[in-house]
């Protein structure tokens, strides 16, 4: 009886507990809030390519008004166009902030893929471009920001000038490429026209304008929030933003990670969709699993291993294309002086089981790289250029030509890329057949970047992307002698040459020849291991189409439409 | 007999309040400590922030710059100075990863990780200790024996790993809880700010649906979390009633006939209170700092979710703020529980010179 008695309320109290949680799953989400709110997205369609012969461009979608849920494998921190910022960061930019020239795009594999041809973006009506080398762009008059301002040519200025003086600018670092060194080089002509005058013609002036960092920025409400000690408004415009591209910031909860963009009825082009919900979702898995059970449209940033398992699913599309980011283990010769001997690198990069780690680590999702001009790049020349196979017969040779006895060396990795930590494996069985032991060591990214600068590792995995997709420009970060990202500090002077005579040279066969020479020498020279060039790799529902990527590989929103 | 009775008040009173401003000064001095320690040994963790803040485009100058722009290359003792001087103004300084206020930020993020945190005690105190007194009260039954496996299996689960079973099962295979996104479904906005629980304010709001919706959120983290800490708070109370069974005064009881219900829920539970107490507290303290991993697995966007980024990306300012907080909070936690124990046992705060 009494045991009855003491048993009958924890009783109920597990009953409730149970029912309450039965209830919970069975219920069901509150509808979205505010977010298929019917919007204008009958803009005025996209201005017409003026040049004949630029490949043809995709049509984009019907416009639709579902709102479409993207989720980033990073967080959004900052909104400036003219801070770095996280990749997450980037995408939600490039949705605010539209260039003034965009490329041409192919239909390819049902994405739109772009070319490095480029035409003038909606907010222009004209681009020419002289013999000197000065560009000439009239604005489309309709094209306002989204606060319903029109965007003029001194907005235009502003931001390209603001790219080169504000303190924070990361910009003067790309703007060498295109021969400007001075806020002189850009003129306002009259309300609707300026110039930019590079100190000479370029190769990769155009596809530098199709950079989101280009993107015109308010003049008037930069300089209404500009203090003393932020004269460029730096501040306002991290957590801020007057939209020049597709979409407008209706929302940005930091602590959450979401973002919400509504169509911006000041951009003269089309929008395919009804908004974009941007959400990070900073575990792959979890992603993957949320794109299987409908619950966000698109994924960003899935690994090789988890699309390969998505491939199968009817449910999902995966869209992938080859990409010009290139892996590679540097070799640093002063960190280790085992490895500056030149015929034991060359050994290592014989030794070196490419293909096992093309089928095993990145499960077809990659292509060959072959040096740092990689296989899908612009004056690529692997065969000519006589890049590395495996082949541990002639690795054992050169070993033994080189004379140094069996040596510990150590490889290092970072421990959020389980990729590399998988190659590493790989190549340190690999390197045991030629008498090399290798130490894997796996640390955290802050610990790994400050020992990287600090040129403290022997062997180091990195991966790069640069945008632009162009040979000599890449070369320039990481090859080139003394530079601070050419982590390998491998030198070699008529590299040097060629990397400066290319980024320049705007006649294609020249670069071809260039380009073939400076993939010779990096064959020659052996300061890396280039171990892959990464697909890139976007998977959507099957509803979802109009995937499109340019060479920035930042997702692009405003062709994506839920059928 | 008035009078003795008022004195007795008078002097609980007296002791109460002298009791908690000892606490509270000491409690400062506590703060100050966490503060000194954590700005030191966040500077010994190897990390290369403003390389990351500068991107990989960056040279030595821009990173250079970036670290003399955050105050990266002072000295160590005008960073200290800076610092200090900050924080007694409430500034925690400013992320170099957002650019934003660090109080800021993580005030924005704690109200999602209380409401994990509360729940998710109050998930495991509703079982534990209930299963607790049972056992107790049952040694050696099956009851008692399934309990102690229960606490076997909760002690040892892995955090991580019942995360992502729960999220396998129950929001991917069966579909009956949401997938681990957020404390909403994406692009609903939340209920207007008034205690920053979405339950509560939801209800507050007249949101009712979105009130359901935070709960169906909160079910699987907090489920995850609850049965890990039930275990825990299991074993502490069957060890404490068994005690409490054991002793004299509930011996004298049950010779003088009190119920047994009487004697379990009233005699027996307030003197196994205290231990219980305490583990609560732990408890609630390491929800309050520890919840990393299930703030990650469920993209919970709370302050240890704000703590793992700041850790991959060497935000030193960030990652003090955060180590700062719950130092504070568990300061602030032991001084509840302090005061806890002051009210289940009036000698605590009369340093045991009196008794009622």
């Amino acid at each position: 009886m009494t045991g009855n008695r003491l048993f009958r309320p924890l009783l109920i109290a597990s009953v409730l507990l149970a029912l309450a949680l039965v209830a919970a799953a069975c219920g069901e989400d509150a509808e979205p809030a505010d977010t298929t709110q019917a919007t204008d997205t009958t803009a005025p369609p996209a201005t017409d390519a003026p040049d004949p012969d630029a490949p043809a461009t995709t049509e984009v979608p019907a416009p639709t008004s579902e709102k479409i849920i993207v989720s980033l494998s990073t967080d959004i921190n900052i909104l400036e166009q003219h801070l770095f910022r996280s990749t997450g960061s980037y995408a939600v930019t490039r949705a605010l902030y539209q260039p003034f020239l965009d490329q041409v795009y192919v239909d390819e594999g049902g994405a739109r893929l772009g070319t490095s041809e480029v035409v003038p973006s909606p907010l222009l009506d004209s681009y020419e471009v002289a013999d000197d080398g000065t560009a000439t762009f009239t604005l489309n008059p309709d094209a306002k920001f989204a606060s319903g301002d029109s965007i003029t040519a001194a907005d235009a200025v502003y931001m390209l000038r603001r790219s080169i003086e504000a303190p924070g600018s990361y910009i003067p670092l790309l703007l060498p490429f295109i021969a400007i060194d001075s806020p002189d080089a850009f003129t306002v002509v009259d309300e609707l026209t300026f110039t930019i005058t590079p100190n000479q013609p370029t190769a990769l002036f155009g596809r530098f304008m199709t950079f989101q960092v280009f993107g015109p920025l308010q003049e008037s409400l930069a300089n209404e929030q500009a203090t003393e000690e932020d004269p460029f408004a730096f501040d306002y415009f991290t957590t801020n933003a007057n939209a020049s591209g597709p979409y407008t910031l209706t929302s940005w909860d930091q602590a959450r990670g979401e973002v919400i963009l509504d169509p911006n009825p000041g951009w003269p082009g089309q929008v395919a969709n009804g908004g974009i919900i941007v959400r990070n979702i900073p575990d792959a898995e979890q992603r993957a699993l949320l794109l299987q059970n409908g619950d966000i449209d698109v994924a960003v940033g899935l690994p090789p291993r988890l699309v390969s398992e998505l491939a199968d699913d009817p449910n999902i599309n995966v869209y992938t294309a080859p990409s010009t980011r290139v892996n590679y283990i540097g070799m640093n010769a002063t960190t280790d002086p085992n490895l500056s001997n030149k015929l034991v690198r060359q050994a290592i990069s014989y030794a070196v089981p490419y293909q096992a780690l093309l089928d095993n680590v990145m499960f077809g999702f990659a292509s060959t790289a072959g040096t740092l001009i990689t296989s899908p790049m612009e004056t690529y020349q692997g065969d000519a250029a006589g890049i590395y196979t495996t082949d541990l017969a002639k690795a054992q040779a050169l070993m033994d030509e080189s004379g140094v006895a069996p040596f510990e060396v150590e490889l290092a990795v970072q421990n959020a890329r389980s990729q590399d930590q998988e190659a590493a494996v790989f190549i340190q069985d690999a390197l045991r057949e030629i008498g090399i032991t290798v130490n894997i060591n796996v640390l955290p990214q802050g610990e790994y970047s400050e020992k990287l600068n600090g040129r403290e590792f022997a062997m180091f995995f990195t991966e790069w992307f640069s945008w632009g997709d162009d040979p000599f420009y890449q070369m320039t970060f990481l090859a080139k002698c003394g530079a601070f990202t050419n982590f390998a500090d491998g030198c070699n002077e008529r590299l040097d040459e060629i990397i400066a005579e290319g980024t320049f040279e705007t006649d294609q066969q020249r670069r071809n020849e260039l380009g073939l020479e400076a993939q010779q020498l990096m064959v020659e020279d052996a300061n890396r291991i280039y171990l892959w060039s990464e697909d890139w790799i976007l998977a959507t529902g099957a509803n979802i189409t109009g995937v499109t990527k340019d060479f920035t590989e930042v997702p692009r929103f405003e062709n994506l439409s839920k059928n | 007999m008035a009078a003795p009775k008022r004195a007795a008040t008078l002097l609980s009173k007296v002791g109460m309040r002298r009791y908690l401003a000892k606490r509270f000064a000491i409690s400062l001095l506590t703060v100050f400590g966490i503060v000194v320690v954590v700005f030191f040994i966040v500077r010994v963790v190897p990390g290369d922030a403003a390389s990351l803040r500068a991107g990989p485009y960056a040279t030595e100058e821009r990173i250079q710059y970036i670290a003399d722009q955050y105050g990266l290359n002072d000295p160590i003792s005008e960073q200290f100075v800076d610092y200090m001087s900050g924080f007694v103004r409430g500034d925690l300084g400013v992320s170099i990863r957002t650019n934003q206020p660090v109080l800021g930020e993580l005030l924005d993020r704690l109200p999602a990780s209380l409401e994990l945190a509360l729940y998710s005690v109050l998930l495991a105190v509703l079982i534990g200790v209930p299963l607790g007194i049972v056992a107790a009260a049952r040694q050696g039954s099956w009851l008692d024996n399934s309990a102690r496996f229960f606490a076997v299996i909760g002690s040892s689960m892995a955090l991580f790993w019942l995360g992502l079973l729960l999220i396998f099962f129950f929001a991917f295979g069966l579909g009956w809880f949401p997938g681990p996104v957020d404390r909403l479904a994406v692009g609903t906005a939340p209920p207007p700010t008034v205690t920053g629980f979405y339950t509560i304010d939801g209800v507050l709001s007249g949101q009712f649906a979105v009130a359901w919706e935070a709960v169906r959120y909160l079910a699987l983290p907090v489920f995850t979390l609850g049965f890990v800490l039930a275990a825990s708070i299991l074993k502490m109370v069957r060890v404490a009633m068994i005690e409490a069974l054991d002793s004299d005064y509930i011996r004298t009881a049950k010779a003088v006939g009190v119920p047994r219900m009487r004697m379990l829920l009233v005699d027996g539970t307030r003197n196994a209170l205290i231990p219980v107490i305490t583990t609560i507290g732990i408890v609630l303290g390491f929800m309050l700092g520890g919840n990393i991993i299930v703030e990650f697995l469920f993209s919970w966007p709370g302050v240890g979710r704000y703590a793992f980024d700041a850790i991959s990306t060497s935000d030193l300012e960030s990652l003090q703020g955060f180590v700062i907080l719950v130092g504070i909070l568990y300061v602030i936690l032991n001084i509840v529980i302090d005061v806890a124990y002051a009210l289940a046992d009036p000698r605590i705060r009369l340093g045991g010179s009196a008794s009622t």
